[in-house]
């Protein structure tokens, strides 16, 4: 009687732990990450935030967090794929902007070019944003002009500055969206062989190291290998397990 | 006369006080020179080969050594012989002089071997030198070992051959002459790891197999960069070998000669991959972290300057301060970093880190937890060395207060990421959701997009269309007025052939200034032949048509005020009138 009583206090036990690790609010999960973050445990407040992302909770402070988390674990790549995440999310952050700078110059890559760093101020639906209301009041004021000719004169400056509005908006959102819908690629291993050809038998051309950024510029049918370029053109083709894809959102 | 009465109790008196200020000035003296007096002790070489000789020198500065020096007995090692020499030396007048006790000293151990601490008598004081380690290893392997009576020979040491990556030892080139000169500095082979500077060799005389050597001991620190079987030498090393007779001048023949030593096999151990802690930077060795922080009760803003100092053994040039965590509240400038007490080699010693941070927020809090982490390659594993608690007072500013940002007197705000610590973590999570796909790739986007594109094009049609429709308007307004004026010069012919000479006059005036009026857009009953030559050329029309125009106008005035004018003419007004009409819409301009 007193061993099925502690089998089932156990059994219990057991199940309501395994319920409120189930049940636990994203804010909950975030806050025990975090918890052991500030332990030291960092390690082991990676897969908390992991399980929040695929649990398909995104906000900026998951992606900042698990990037810090990475950071302090020596993991560059991971790191850097976090924070672009989160800068994505929340472009004018400087927590972000600063700690992808630290996670860069660690990893031994170059800053981004200071046009493009102002560019990515407003995120790619704010340029699509700003892009379609200055389209809109082009629109409405070339209507204006084409409607009221004895207003002409005045509506002529106002012209000017929307279609200048409409061409320096679309400009950006097109070079943002260059940038930022190819996929990318970040090494997460501690070295990866850069190689000429597809095929583990091609000669290596070069070797990139945990936190390299590249684009892709081509794929393998639907093998993993892949076709990345990075900066000075440092081209070559990598297995993605290597490191983490990043698509468009 | 008082001096010659002078009395024997004075007299005894004044010798006595004599003898007090020359025994008080002695013992002034001897007080003084006490106080200069050094005791030393160093061992050459202190990296030795086990079963060989070492000399060990008690080296006594400004005094009289008054008992007898002894090393003091151990299983580690052997006295096998003593020496004494001395030396004087004149700096601006002051003469020194120094006493060097000499033993050899063979170990016979390997590992370190501690020679203790020597009693020294001087002055009727006790002094202590300070106990001397050395390192003891085995005979390195040499494939091709000197004979004795070799003129000249390398030895290349080191102090382990096992180490980890990172792992600061020793290496020692030690060349053995006979009879040469002009050694120069050795050259050591070194690819998989980083030399340290190399020290000012030492040199002294060894006796190997009955001959006596001079050795020269180049010494320099060294770790490795890579893990793995590398080898670590051989160092070469120039110098000029005495051959043949020597001449009654002590002068030989000198050949210039690169003597190589033997390369030592290094066994490099990568560090472990496995609980690593985070604010592992690389450091390995063995140390210890302190730090203070001053002053400890601030207004926000104003500075704070902490004092951070690694003690140990470990490669102290390297060492970087973690980045750390929690000071999220506080700005942090970047740190000053200077070495403190190292040895010749700087791989013992203190690191001194000098951080201003300021903080952001008032209240009375802890200054956040300091961390330095290391291996320890004797422990084989990573250690944390946590710095104590500070507490910290904070205050809001005043009125006058320091402004959140001061401008530091010589630092500048760090803005180099490498050096600035991290932001800590974002306590809140924000709005949470799916990630949503971008404005662009949705369909319902373009469909908005095209909304003010297409209002525009509506409004450009619909103007266009008004346009085009007024133009039809004017098209039928013309075709209107042709028949009119049509009709109108059948009546100037249908009076021509009546022979009603003022008619046909008059009704050929009233058509011109009809058409003239349709295409100068004035009231026709206004055109009149000044308006027509003012207008005309204007409206691009050409001189011939002009001089028609003109020509018309006065014939009709002309036959006003006669009317005996011929059939003939009358045919030839109308023909005139018939063709000016009809070439007047094709030139002139709207």
């Amino acid at each position: 009687m007193n061993r099925d009583l502690r089998f089932l206090l156990l059994v219990f036990l057991g199940l309501q732990a395994f319920l409120g690790q189930a049940c636990a609010s994203p804010a909950e999960r975030f806050h025990q990450a975090n918890h052991l973050y500030e332990q030291g445990k960092v390690r082991d407040s990676i897969p908390i935030y992991r399980e929040l992302i695929s649990s398909n909770y995104h906000s900026p402070s998951i992606h900042f967090n698990l990037g810090n988390a990475c950071l302090q674990a020596g993991q560059l790549g991971n790191a850097i794929v976090a924070y672009r995440h989160a800068l994505r999310m929340s472009p004018r952050d400087p927590k972000v902007r600063q700690n992808l700078a630290i996670a860069r110059e660690r990893a031994g890559q170059s800053a981004p070019p200071q046009w493009k760093s102002w560019l990515s101020y407003l995120s790619l639906n704010e340029w699509t944003a700003l892009a379609f209301f200055s389209l809109a009041s082009s629109c409405g004021v070339g209507a204006l002009w084409q409607l009221r000719p004895k207003f002409r004169e005045t509506l002529s400056s106002l012209l000017a500055v929307s279609l200048l509005c409409l061409a320096a908006s679309t400009a950006s959102l097109i070079v943002l969206a260059q940038d930022q819908m190819q996929p990318g690629f970040v090494v997460t291993t501690k070295e990866i062989s850069l190689r000429r050809g597809p095929f583990d038998e091609s000669p290596v051309i070069a070797t990139a190291t945990d936190g390299s950024e590249f684009r892709v510029t081509d794929q393998k049918g639907s093998s993993s290998w892949i076709e990345i370029t990075g900066e000075k053109n440092r081209s070559g083709w990598v297995q993605s397990k290597n490191g983490v894809l990043l698509y468009a959102p | 006369m008082l001096m010659s009465s002078s009395n024997p109790s004075m007299n005894a008196s004044w010798l006595a006080r004599v003898l007090l200020i020359l025994s008080a000035a002695l013992l002034l003296r001897v007080e003084l020179a006490a106080q200069n007096v050094k005791v030393t002790a160093t061992a050459r070489p202190q990296m030795v080969v086990v079963n060989e000789v070492v000399e060990f020198i008690v080296t006594v500065e400004g005094g009289a050594v008054q008992r007898n020096i002894s090393v003091p007995p151990s299983g580690d090692y052997i006295v096998t012989g003593t020496g004494r020499s001395s030396e004087y030396s004149s700096v601006n007048g002051v003469i020194t002089s120094k006493d060097h006790h000499t033993f050899q000293v063979r170990p016979i151990k390997k590992g370190k071997v501690q020679l203790p601490a020597v009693e020294v008598w001087v002055y009727g004081k006790r002094y202590f030198t300070t106990p001397v380690l050395l390192d003891v290893i085995d005979e390195p392997e040499v494939t091709n070992a000197p004979t004795p009576g070799t003129p000249a020979f390398v030895r290349l040491l080191v102090n382990k051959t096992n180490v980890y990556v990172g792992e600061v030892f020793l290496v020692e080139v030690q060349l053995y002459v006979l009879s040469g000169q002009d050694a120069q500095y050795p050259q050591l082979d070194s690819e998989g790891f980083v030399l340290g500077t190399m020290q000012q060799p030492l040199q002294h005389s060894v006796v190997l197999g009955q001959y006596p050597y001079q050795m020269l001991s180049f010494k320099s620190s060294v770790h490795a960069v890579k893990a793995g079987e590398l080898q670590l030498g051989p160092a070469t090393c120039n110098l000029n070998i005495v051959v043949g007779r020597v001449n009654i001048f002590g002068i030989g023949q000198l050949r210039p000669t690169t003597l190589k030593s033997n390369p030592i096999k290094m066994n490099v151990l990568p560090l472990p991959t496995r609980d690593v802690p985070p604010s592992f930077t690389g450091a390995v060795g063995r140390f210890q972290l302190s730090w203070s922080a001053t002053p400890t009760n601030v207004v926000v803003g104003d500075p704070v300057t902490l004092s951070i100092r690694i003690t140990g053994d470990g490669p102290l040039e390297t060492i970087q301060l973690p980045p750390q965590l929690g000071w999220e509240d506080f700005r942090v400038y970047a740190a000053k970093a200077t070495l403190e007490d190292t040895d010749a080699l700087k791989v013992s010693g203190t690191k001194r880190f000098e951080q201003i941070v300021t903080p952001l927020k008032e209240g009375s809090t802890h200054l956040p937890p300091l961390e330095f982490a290391y291996f320890d390659p004797e422990l084989k594993r990573y250690q944390v060395e946590r710095g104590s608690p500070i507490q910290l007072k904070v205050t809001a500013p005043g009125s006058a207060a320091a402004a959140p940002n001061p401008q530091l007197p010589g630092v500048a705000p760090d803005t180099q990421p490498a050096e600035v610590q991290i932001f800590a973590l974002k306590p809140h999570l924000g709005a949470v959701g799916p990630l949503s796909s971008p404005l662009l790739s949705r369909p319902w986007f373009w469909i908005l997009a095209a909304v003010p594109v297409l209002l525009f094009a509506s409004v450009v049609a619909r103007t266009k269309w008004n346009e085009r429709n007024k133009a039809g308007a004017t098209r039928f307004d013309r075709q209107r007025f042709q028949q009119e004026l049509n009709q109108h010069l059948n009546s100037v012919v249908q009076a021509q052939q009546a022979g009603n000479v003022a008619e046909v006059y008059s009704l050929g005036f009233r058509a011109l200034q009809l058409e003239l009026g349709a295409l100068l857009q004035r009231p026709a009953m206004s055109i009149t032949a000044a308006i027509a030559e003012e207008e005309l050329p204007r409206r691009g029309v050409s001189p011939e048509l002009l001089h028609q125009v003109q020509d018309l106008f006065q014939q009709c005035d002309e036959a006003r005020f006669s009317l005996n004018q011929s059939p003939g003419t009358q045919e030839e007004f109308v023909t005139q009138l018939r063709s000016t009409l009809a070439q007047l819409p094709t030139e002139v301009r709207p």
